[in-house]
């Protein structure tokens, strides 16, 4: 009986440390932020595609979210078609892929209006936990397709570094 | 009979004294805190936040008393349980400096630890008459610490009432004395921007090239200075330094410059002269008796960083995911001090003197060059230069725009914009990152460049590279032939 006891002791003491251990990466499972890392090609790179990224915060709140704003097209854009974004972080090892919500824009349309595209889906936001990506230097990749269509992408010119719970312009 | 009767009344006296002692130990932080802030505080903020702590704490302990069912116990599960509630936040801080993968979950995870095995403990090995001794010592601590905390306030508040008394009956005769002089006097205006960066520190440290804003200030009639220099690099130092009018604070320990901060030159000089004084207190930074100020403004009565007593508890407690950092507050705040120094040009045809400190374009950095709340995360991201450099900008458009107002409103008069120190980006990169400063003192001579314009009455007045200090004592002495001269250039 006693020896039961001790067992029982035993195992929620390593319970406890097992949640406690891996508890962040629980955390980022049940509020669906796991990153899943992959290798992703980023070689063959696009002139066609114009973008800009307006904003991409210090990581903030509990989970440490970086939201990433910004707008992207490709020139080549047929009207009418459903268009996506995604962001790239290439990281030293892994790369990971965070698709982003689009909006419509009159005023980017507007000022491309040479270009003679249509305002559906030219901005995004997407937004990522620091906690989801190991540390290191990051390059990111603007990636846009078409529903149905080949992706093309291009890469911002600033590299991020990732850092504890930092996540950085490398040189600032 | 009677023998059990004052039994039951004793028994009855100690369980309300372990209530009471729960009690106690509950009210500490809110006391800290109240203390901390008290005149930036409302009545009503202070009684709405004593309500949610006492309704928190009775919560809790209705809760203890179902699990067990004992006064005593209850009661000391209470007291520890209300106060590492209230406390998280402060002490996952505080592990957060030694191991910075300590996140909010493992903390809850640990205080649920805690609070199961001390409610263990309590159950199996205290007696009940043990539990209610030991929370009558710590509720008679935790008294001790609340009085000891809150001495230094009520002592302060009972010299204002006094001083308040006084003061109002001096006023009325300054006012009657002076009146006629006072028809003669020019109004002068002193803003302070904190961490409002000279032009070459701004150069050097955003790339930012600030002159268009210089050339637009000189339009308007300022004479401008961009090699300027402050004699210290903090606030208290120097703005210390600058309504006495010279740099002794810079040596000065801080309960002294608290001390000089009180009974200034520049606030018993301007009134001598015939002037009545206007202030706009951001974060009720100037110590100086309030009754001196004919005319006072403190902008929205908050506190720093959290609008509230209760938002500035909760975030300092489990619950602080639940606060929300409502930067359009602050926000608010600035352009509301903005929109008082304007009206400030109409409050008297002549013979005011506005001292107005404004803690901006210093952090919380809110705002982007437009004016844009910024994200929460770059409130105080040193590592990027250009989230400072946003906010300095905008404050660029509402100075402009406020000494617009107040020349197009007061064309005579004397209008002083300054800074305590530039951007401090080098010793916040130390401080925070450990960055090394290749050259300490070459740093400092840039984080030492001011913002140093003014206006006197549209009229030519060189002021190149003085010190705001220098600035003031020269304007003075051309409006009122006081014969201070120039002390020692900060270089």
């Amino acid at each position: 009986m006693k020896n039961m006891k001790i067992l029982f002791v035993i195992l929620v003491a390593l319970l406890w440390i097992a949640l406690f251990v891996f508890s962040t990466k629980i955390i980022l499972f049940f509020t669906g932020n796991t990153l899943k890392g992959e290798q992703i090609d980023t070689s063959t790179l696009s002139p066609d595609i114009k973008y800009h990224i307006d904003r991409i915060s210090s990581p903030e709140g509990l989970l440490k979210m970086v939201t990433i704003e910004g707008w992207a097209f490709n020139v080549n854009y047929r009207d009418g078609s459903e268009r996506n974004v995604s962001l790239i972080l290439k990281g030293p090892a892994l790369s990971f892929e965070i698709p982003a919500k689009t909006y419509d824009s009159n005023g980017i349309a507007n000022h491309f209006k040479d270009l003679k595209i249509s305002s559906e889906d030219l901005k995004f936001d997407t937004s990522f936990s620091v906690l989801a990506i190991p540390n290191g230097k990051y390059e990111i990749f603007v990636k846009v397709w078409e529903t149905g269509e080949p992706f093309s992408m291009v890469q911002h010119y600033k590299n991020y570094v990732k850092f504890g719970n930092e996540f950085s312009v490398v040189g600032e | 009979m009677a023998e059990s009767k004052s039994g039951s009344l004793r028994k009855g006296l100690n369980s309300a004294l372990s209530i009471l002692s729960s009690l106690i130990v509950a009210l500490l932080p809110y006391v800290y805190f109240a203390n901390k802030n008290f005149d930036m505080l409302g009545k009503k903020d202070l009684w709405l936040s004593l309500g949610i702590v006492c309704a928190h704490w009775l919560l809790v302990l209705l809760i203890n008393l179902l699990l067990f069912r004992e006064v005593h116990k209850a009661s000391l599960a209470t007291l520890f349980s209300v106060l590492l509630l209230s406390l998280f936040h402060t002490g996952l801080n505080f592990i957060n400096r030694v191991f910075p993968f300590f996140y909010y979950w493992h903390g809850i995870l640990l205080v649920t630890t805690l609070i199961v095995i001390s409610y263990l403990a309590f159950h199996k090995l205290f007696e009940p008459k043990t539990a209610g001794k030991i929370n009558l010592i710590l509720g008679l601590m935790f008294l001790g610490l609340i009085l000891i905390n809150s001495f230094p306030t009520v002592i302060a508040q009972v010299k204002k009432g006094s001083a308040q008394r006084t003061g109002s009956v001096s006023m009325i005769t300054d006012e009657l004395t002076s009146q006629k002089a006072k028809e003669e006097l020019n109004n002068i205006y002193l803003f302070v921007f904190d961490e409002y960066s000279g032009h070459e520190g701004l150069l050097r440290y955003t790339g930012y090239d600030n002159s268009a804003f210089y050339e637009s200030l000189e339009n308007l009639g300022f004479n401008t200075s961009k090699r300027s220099r402050t004699y210290a690099l903090t606030t208290k130092a120097e703005v210390s330094n600058l309504l006495n009018l010279n740099f002794n604070a810079s040596y000065y320990t801080e309960a002294e410059k608290n001390e000089i901060l009180k009974d200034t030159y520049l606030f018993k000089k301007l009134p001598e002269l015939g002037y009545d004084l206007n202030l706009i207190n951001d974060q009720g930074f100037i110590s100086t008796s309030q009754e001196k100020f004919k005319y006072l403004y403190l902008p929205q009565k908050m506190l720093s960083r959290q609008e509230s007593l209760i938002g500035l508890l909760m975030d300092k407690s489990v619950y602080y995911p639940l606060v929300k950092h409502e930067s359009n507050a602050r926000v608010l705040e600035i352009l509301q001090m903005f929109d008082y120094a304007k009206k400030s040009s109409t409050l008297q045809e002549a013979g005011l003197f506005t001292f107005g400190y404004f803690m901006f374009p210093h952090t919380p950095w809110v705002v982007d060059e437009n004016g844009t709340e910024i994200n929460k995360g770059d409130w105080d991201n040193w590592k990027n230069p250009q989230v400072y450099l946003g906010q300095l900008k905008y404050a660029n458009k509402l100075i402009y725009d406020m000494v617009e107002t107040l020349i197009e409103n007061d064309p005579n008069s004397t209008i002083f914009l300054l800074s305590d120190h530039g951007f401090r980006y080098p010793t916040h990169m130390y401080r925070l990152f450990g960055e090394e400063m290749e050259d300490s003192d070459l740093e400092r001579f840039y984080m030492r460049n001011i913002l140093n314009a003014v206006y006197v009455s549209g009229e030519k007045h060189d002021i190149e590279a003085y010190s705001g200090i220098n600035t003031v004592r020269t304007v003075l002495d051309k409006m009122f032939n006081l014969g201070l001269g120039l002390i020692e250039e900060a270089n």
